[in-house]
């Protein structure tokens, strides 16, 4: 078992390297993943042009385009296979809840000559029915493209079910045609079906080529939407992005979007694709919105952050077992050596013991020489006496390189000097000590492995030599990495949609000291032009001036500090100067519904441990949150307090509201993504927020009051000394 | 700027930076200020003679600049209302208007723009005050007069003939005459269209 299990782990290992490896002067084949509703080499046809573009553009990557379904591309996402993904605004964002791909920028199309970021649908019936309205469509029967695709059903769906139509249920029948969708506007001017839908631009087109005339349909629920000349009937949602894998590295990701965006409307791959280039990426939260109303994709559907964490947990428990395991051999060996040792002066009579502790012997060798975990023994001095082949698998050294040498060859240059103070102080008083080490191999790459070293007693009591075992976790923690820098993506962007929900309320924020600066400048003209002024006091409004700009200074510098994307990096903090800045930025927010803000903090609170940022994010987040739920209450009290204070063993910080409070069957989702009760915002704040503290060794809860509004109180671990030595050893790491 | 002895300007903000430097620019243009930093804190020394104007910021924690103004509506406090929004606060603003406030400014302030409507409350505030004191002299010199001969005024502001009024009272024209001509003395009117504009200001008619 164990053979097999760490070839196929090892395996893995070199798959993840390979990924994140491109060594120079190498052609790196990329994978572009492209919808092909309207099969295979409609989809080459178009998209062809577009790769040749990248290959030109950027030297040393062969970009491929490869046309899948819906279903074989979240399955090549899945496997790793693709770099890149280009699909409809629907299927993007289920890839990007259960992938985590990224979008990088965002499809121009061409519609009747102009460049268009925005598409909908069209809802229409034949002019001569008596169907006026989506109500209408009760018993009727209705045509769309298929049951999942976006444009082409799901649009119009939310807008059925928004005037109260189930399409299931209240329609005669739905029939799906696929692509081309012309069929579905035939078909309805034929009288075949009485309605249907399909994306905008197309009965504009085949009126252009003369195929039917615009005043055959009724369209349904017309809307008009500035700068949108096309019918439709539905909401508008962005157009198709080009989205990053997980597999893309930032650089390629980031090369590919400069190259797209400066694409111009006249190159050759623009043309053969009917589009008219790219553009920054959009907003696709109004694609979730019509996923949460529909509950369908991520939403029918939730995953957790967590799910990494619980796929690695039985190698751990293996890991832990395997150790037990190994340790109580060890002894069992000792032991059964100083037997051999009796036995051989008992030879005549103890043969048939002597056997049988031969035997047992011979199977102890054989299971060190089989077992996962890397065995390694050293005299007293430290040099290797015996290393079993795990030992060799791991390290990728082999058991003649490093006899007579002391493990000091594995080092890595990531650990101080300290530790391994420590760990001689330890082993030398005869005390087991166990720490993850980061080591390297012989190629120079590093081994993350979680070691036990014993030391072992002769029967004097002295010292007689040292065992080391370990655990590969290397896998585990470069999982572990990858997981938290996906969650620093999402924390990132959630923290630029709430600046961006807040804009107005910063906008008003940097108008006060502008106006106070406005009014004492204004008030010197006066004075110095009326001739009537003391020296002294113009100084003083000049200084005031002077002080005012340096308020806008720090509101600006505030912000920008919140949204940079910097590497999560963890330092000591003061838990009261973070919740400090997060009730500034908060500030005006509260100022406009009229909440008094009160802070009270708890005095002489120990150091915590933390990403600034991010926690300054929690804050906010809840922060805001009490701030909705108090809006509605236009009748109450509105008031808002943030208390903090602290154990000893860990800092609390609570927010506290007198809001419309929690409802029982919402409590329990609170923490789910994508859940919300409000009509606008995503549902990922209070998710991100307890992964965040979740992650620094916290917890995250929620209760009502016991008269009025709700209490959200988090906590987090203060800073133990531990913690300072780590953040060196992870900053190297990351 | 020319204004009242008796006329101040209150300001009513939040923020003490804005608060300061209003107070600075209003200095330079010799107009007195008194502020405030809450809307509570303006309720609690208010008193109804105060004139002036009432610089209000619409947007602030606890009490806002709007249910200052329904309060001082409750109060019937005349003090003209100039209200201060951000940028972007317009649907603020016509709430305001609606509530009566005189006009409405945004921040950041044009000085110019400022003092205008400054002026502008300052003039109506006036205007109002004169209003009111003359209303209470005509009501003082009403009261002087003996019931009989308020009786005679009513009719005489309807416009009716002497002979008409003596009959009604049932005493003779000579008797109105002299009525009149006491009416005219006392109320110090020197023509019928003067005595009739009085009349209207003591909201009789």
């Amino acid at each position: 078992m164990c053979m097999t299990g760490w070839l196929s782990r090892l395996g893995i290992l070199a798959l993840l390297l390979q990924a994140s490896m491109a060594t120079a002067g190498e052609i790196q084949e990329i994978s572009i993943g492209v919808l092909a509703f309207r099969g295979e080499e409609h989809a080459l046809r178009r998209w062809q042009p577009t790769a040749d573009y990248l290959n030109e553009e950027i030297p040393g990557y062969e970009f491929e385009i490869r046309p899948l379904t819906a279903e074989d591309m979240r399955s090549a996402v899945a496997q790793n296979e693709l770099h890149f993904v280009l699909t409809n605004p629907g299927h993007y964002v289920e890839l990007e809840a259960a992938y985590g791909v990224t979008r990088i920028v965002t499809l121009k199309s061409l519609r009747r000559g102009q460049p268009y970021t925005r598409f909908g649908a069209v809802i229409f019936t034949r002019a001569d029915t008596r169907i006026r309205s989506l109500a209408d469509l009760r018993d009727h029967s209705f045509m769309a493209v298929g049951p999942k695709a976006f444009g082409g059903y799901r649009m119009a769906w939310r807008e059925l079910r928004a005037a109260g139509i189930e399409p299931d249920s209240d329609l005669s029948r739905v029939e799906y045609t696929g692509f081309p969708q012309d069929d579905i506007v035939y078909a309805v001017r034929d009288g075949r079906v009485d309605a249907g839908t399909v994306r905008t631009g197309l009965l504009e087109s085949l009126a252009a080529r003369g195929v039917i005339r615009l005043d055959e349909f009724r369209i349904l629920q017309p809307r008009h939407t500035e700068g949108f000349p096309f019918l439709h009937s539905t909401r508008l949602y962005p157009e198709w992005p080009l989205a990053r894998t997980r597999t893309a590295s930032d650089k390629l990701a980031e090369e590919v979007a400069v190259v797209l965006m400066t694409m111009v409307s006249s190159n050759r791959a623009a043309l053969n694709g009917n589009y008219a280039g790219w553009t920054v990426p959009h907003d696709y939260s109004s694609v979730h919105a019509l996923f949460r109303d529909l509950q369908v994709g991520p939403y029918a559907v939730r995953p957790t952050f967590n799910a990494t964490a619980a796929r690695y947990s039985h190698w751990v428990l293996l890991g832990v077992l395997a150790l037990f395991m190994l340790v109580a051999v060890i002894f069992y060996i000792r032991r059964l050596k100083g037997q051999l040792t009796q036995t051989l002066g008992f030879l005549d009579e103890e043969a048939s013991l002597r056997e049988q502790g031969q035997e047992e012997l011979r199977k102890l060798s054989q299971a060190l020489g089989q077992i996962a975990d890397s065995v390694m023994i050293t005299d007293q001095a430290g040099e290797i006496e015996y290393v079993n082949p795990a030992f060799e698998q791991i390290t990728g050294y082999s058991s003649e390189e490093v006899l007579g040498f002391t493990p000091a060859m594995l080092r890595s240059g990531e650990h101080d000097n300290d530790f391994y103070r420590d760990m001689w102080h330890t082993i030398l008083s005869g005390n087991p000590f166990q720490a993850q080490f980061i080591n390297r191999r012989k190629d120079g790459t590093l081994v993350y492995e979680d070691k036990t070293i014993t030391p072992l007693k002769a029967a004097d009591g002295s010292i007689d030599c040292f065992v080391a075992t370990g655990t590969d976790v290397t896998e585990i923690r470069l999982a572990e990495q990858d997981r938290r820098r996906h969650q620093d993506d999402m924390a990132h962007v959630s923290r630029v949609g709430m600046m961006g929900e807040m804009a107005s309320s910063i906008a008003h924020e940097l108008n006060q000291p502008l106006a106070a600066i406005a009014n004492y400048a204004q008030g010197c003209v006066r004075r110095l032009s009326s001739k009537e002024y003391k020296v002294g006091q113009i100084i003083a409004a000049l200084e005031n001036i002077n002080q005012q700009s340096k308020r806008s200074g720090e509101i600006i510098r505030r912000l920008r500090s919140f949204v940079s994307k910097g590497e999560s990096k963890r330092m000591r903090a003061d838990i009261n100067q973070i919740v400090q800045n997060a009730a500034s930025l908060a500030y005006f927010e509260a100022r406009k519904k009229g909440i008094i803000l009160r802070l009270n903090f708890g005095t002489n609170l120990p150091p915590i441990h933390a990403d600034v940022i991010q926690i300054e994010q929690v804050v906010l987040n809840l922060v805001r949150n009490a701030i909705d739920a108090m809006a509605r209450n236009l009748w109450n009290k509105r008031e808002l307090r943030i208390h903090t204070w602290s154990d000893g063993r860990q800092v609390v910080v609570a927010v506290w509201d007198t809001g419309h409070g929690l409802l029982p069957e919402d409590q329990r989702r609170l923490f789910d993504p994508f859940f919300t009760t409000k009509q606008h915002g995503m549902g990922m704040g209070l998710s991100i927020s307890r992964s965040i503290i979740e992650a620094h060794g916290g917890s995250l809860s929620a209760t009502n009051n016991s008269d009025q509004g709700a209490t959200f109180r988090f906590t987090l671990p203060v800073m133990r000394d531990v913690d300072e030595e780590n953040e060196i050893s992870y900053e190297h790491a990351s | 700027m020319p204004h009242s002895v008796n006329q101040t300007i209150y300001v009513v903000d939040d923020d003490q930076a804005v608060r300061e430097s209003l107070c600075w620019l209003l200095e330079s243009v010799d107009l007195p200020v008194v502020t405030y930093a809450s809307a509570q804190e303006f309720l609690a020394n208010y008193n109804p003679e105060m004139g002036g104007c009432l610089i209000l910021d619409v947007r602030m924690p606890g009490m806002s600049g709007l249910e200052l103004q329904n309060k001082l509506t409750e109060i019937e406090c005349t003090l003209p209302i100039l209200i201060v929004t951000g940028h972007g606060d317009v649907p603020m603003a016509v709430r305001a208007l609606k509530n009566g406030a005189v006009d409405f400014i945004e921040k950041p302030f044009n000085d110019q723009k400022l003092l205008e409507r400054i002026q502008h409350c300052l003039d109506q505030d006036r205007a109002q005050r004169e209003a009111r004191s003359m209303q209470r002299i005509m009501q003082a010199r009403y009261e002087q007069l003996t019931p009989r001969e308020q009786e005679v005024l009513v009719r005489v502001v309807a416009g009716k003939l002497n002979k008409v009024i003596a009959t009604e009272l049932g005493i003779s024209s000579k008797t109105v005459e002299a009525h009149r001509a006491n009416i005219m003395e006392k109320m110090h009117a020197s023509s019928l269209a003067e005595l009739v504009t009085m009349c209207v200001t003591v909201g009789l008619r």
